[in-house]
C-alpha cells in the first residue's frame, strides 16, 4: 500500500496517514494506562515501513513519530547495552532495540513485560526490581577498618579468577529474566533471579569479602531456595548470562559452606 | 533455622529414604516370615517389630518418610500465599504435625516392639 495508509486504532476507529513507503508491517501494540479513566487493556495496530535491519525499538519509534506521540515506551542505547527497552514481542521477552523485525515476521505484537507493575503501554515500572537488586548488597564489600590503609595498589586478580564471575558481571538489568520467571510471577517475596545471579557474581569474585552478609539474604526460603530450575532466566536473558546455573551455584555454595567453611574462599 | 540447613537435612533424608525403602519393600515382598501373600497378616507384621534391625529400620523410614513429605508440603504451601505471617503459619503447623506423626508412629513402634 503506497501513499496512503490505513491505521487501525481500535476496531472503531480508522485514522488516515500520509506516507510514501511501503507499509508491509503491521505492528499491534497492547497499552493501557493505569493512571486513566480508562485502565483496561486495548490492542492497537499500526502500519509501519520495513526497511532493512529494522527493528522492533524502530518500529515503535515510527509510529511514535508518524502516528501516535502518545504511545509510551523506554529505551536509551539503541544497541542492547543498556537494558531499557525490554518488551514482549510476539510472546517472548526480548530488547526491542535487538530483535529485528526480519527476525520474528512482519506481524509484531508487543506487550509490557509481565510480572511487573505497569506504568504505561509497553513501560514497566521497575522499582521493585531495583529494590530487589539492593537487597543484595551489589557491591564489593571489603572489611577494612578505619585504620587500615587503603589498598595502596589494584586489586588484582588472575584470569581464572575473572572467569568464575565474568558472564555473571555481562547482566544489563533489563529484567527479561525476572519477567521470564514463573517463580517470580507467583511470590512476590522471591528475589528474582536477576538478583540472585548478582548475588553469585559478588560472591565468586575473589575480591569481595560480603560473603557472610549476602548469605543471610540469600539463604531464605524466597531466596535461591525458591528457584526450582524452570530455566526461563537463561532461555531469554540477551546478553547469554546465565542465571540460573548462577543460582545452583549458589545453593552449592551455601550447602558446601555448611560442611567446610574452607570451600568459600575468602577474599584476598 | 537457615533454609540451607533444612534442605541439608531434606538431603539426608531423601539419602536415607533410598537406603531405607527397598529393604523395607523387600521386607514386604519375599524377606518377609509369612512370604508375599502373607505380608500384611496381622502376625507378620507384629513379627517385624520384635528384632531391633526392623525396628530400627521403621524408626529410620518414619522420620525420613514425615520429614521429607512435609517438607515437601511445606514448599507447595509456601507457593499458595505470600507473607512472612502465612510463612511462619506453614512453617509452625508443618512442624507440629511432624512432631504428631512421629509420636504417633513411634507410639506404634514401641507398643508392638516392647509389647507395651
Amino acid at each position: 500500500m503506497t501513499g496512503q495508509v490505513l491505521v487501525s486504532k481500535s476496531l472503531e476507529t480508522l485514522r488516515t496517514v500520509k506516507v510514501s513507503q511501503n507499509m508491509d508491517g503491521l505492528l499491534k501494540i497492547h497499552r493501557r494506562n493505569p493512571n486513566s479513566e480508562d485502565r483496561s487493556t486495548r490492542a492497537e495496530s499500526f502500519s509501519f515501513p520495513i526497511s532493512k535491519g529494522m527493528t522492533v525499538l524502530d518500529a515503535l519509534l515510527w509510529v511514535k513519530e508518524h502516528v501516535d506521540a502518545g504511545l509510551a515506551f523506554r529505551y536509551s542505547c539503541r544497541m542492547g547495552n543498556c537494558g531499557s527497552c525490554g518488551m514482549m514481542v510476539n510472546g517472548k521477552p526480548r530488547l526491542a532495540c535487538e530483535t529485528q523485525i526480519s527476525e520474528v515476521g512482519n506481524r509484531v505484537e508487543v506487550a509490557p513485560l509481565p510480572g511487573f507493575p505497569l506504568v504505561r503501554d509497553v513501560v514497566a515500572d521497575f522499582d521493585t526490581f531495583f529494590r530487589r537488586y539492593s537487597e543484595i548488597k551489589p557491591h564489593l564489600i571489603r572489611h577494612e577498618t578505619e585504620n587500615d590503609r587503603p589498598p595502596q595498589i589494584e586489586l588484582l586478580q588472575t584470569d581464572e579468577q575473572l572467569r568464575d564471575y565474568y558472564q555473571f558481571s555481562m547482566c544489563i538489568m533489563c529484567g527479561l529474566c525476572d519477567s521470564a520467571c514463573p517463580i517470580v510471577a507467583g511470590d512476590p517475596q522471591f528475589l528474582g533471579p536477576q538478583a540472585l545471579a548478582q548475588a553469585y557474581r559478588f560472591a565468586a569474585d575473589s575480591r569481595d569479602q560480603g560473603w557472610k552478609e549476602r548469605e543471610k539474604i540469600i539463604d531464605t526460603v524466597h531466596g535461591c531456595w525458591d528457584c526450582r530450575v524452570a530455566g526461563s532466566c537463561s532461555a531469554v536473558c540477551p546478553k547469554g548470562v546465565d542465571p540460573d546455573l548462577g543460582i545452583q551455584l549458589l545453593k552449592r555454595k551455601l550447602l558446601a559452606g555448611r560442611f567446610k567453611p574452607a570451600l568459600v574462599p575468602e577474599a584476598q | 533455622m537457615r533454609e540451607s540447613t533444612l534442605q541439608l537435612i531434606n538431603i539426608a533424608m531423601i539419602m536415607a529414604l533410598l537406603l531405607t525403602l527397598p529393604v523395607h519393600f523387600a521386607m514386604q515382598a519375599f524377606l518377609g516370615v509369612g512370604g508375599y501373600t502373607q505380608a500384611l497378616a496381622y502376625n507378620t507384621v507384629a513379627d517385624r517389630y520384635q528384632t531391633l534391625i526392623t525396628i530400627t529400620l521403621l524408626t529410620v523410614l518414619l522420620a525420613a518418610a514425615s520429614y521429607h513429605g512435609l517438607y515437601g508440603l511445606r514448599r507447595i504451601l509456601l507457593e499458595f500465599k505470600s507473607g512472612p505471617t502465612w510463612d511462619r503459619l506453614v512453617s509452625a503447623g508443618t512442624l507440629a504435625a511432624g512432631l504428631v506423626i512421629l509420636g504417633w508412629g513411634l507410639r506404634t513402634i514401641v507398643v508392638m516392639g516392647w509389647g507395651i
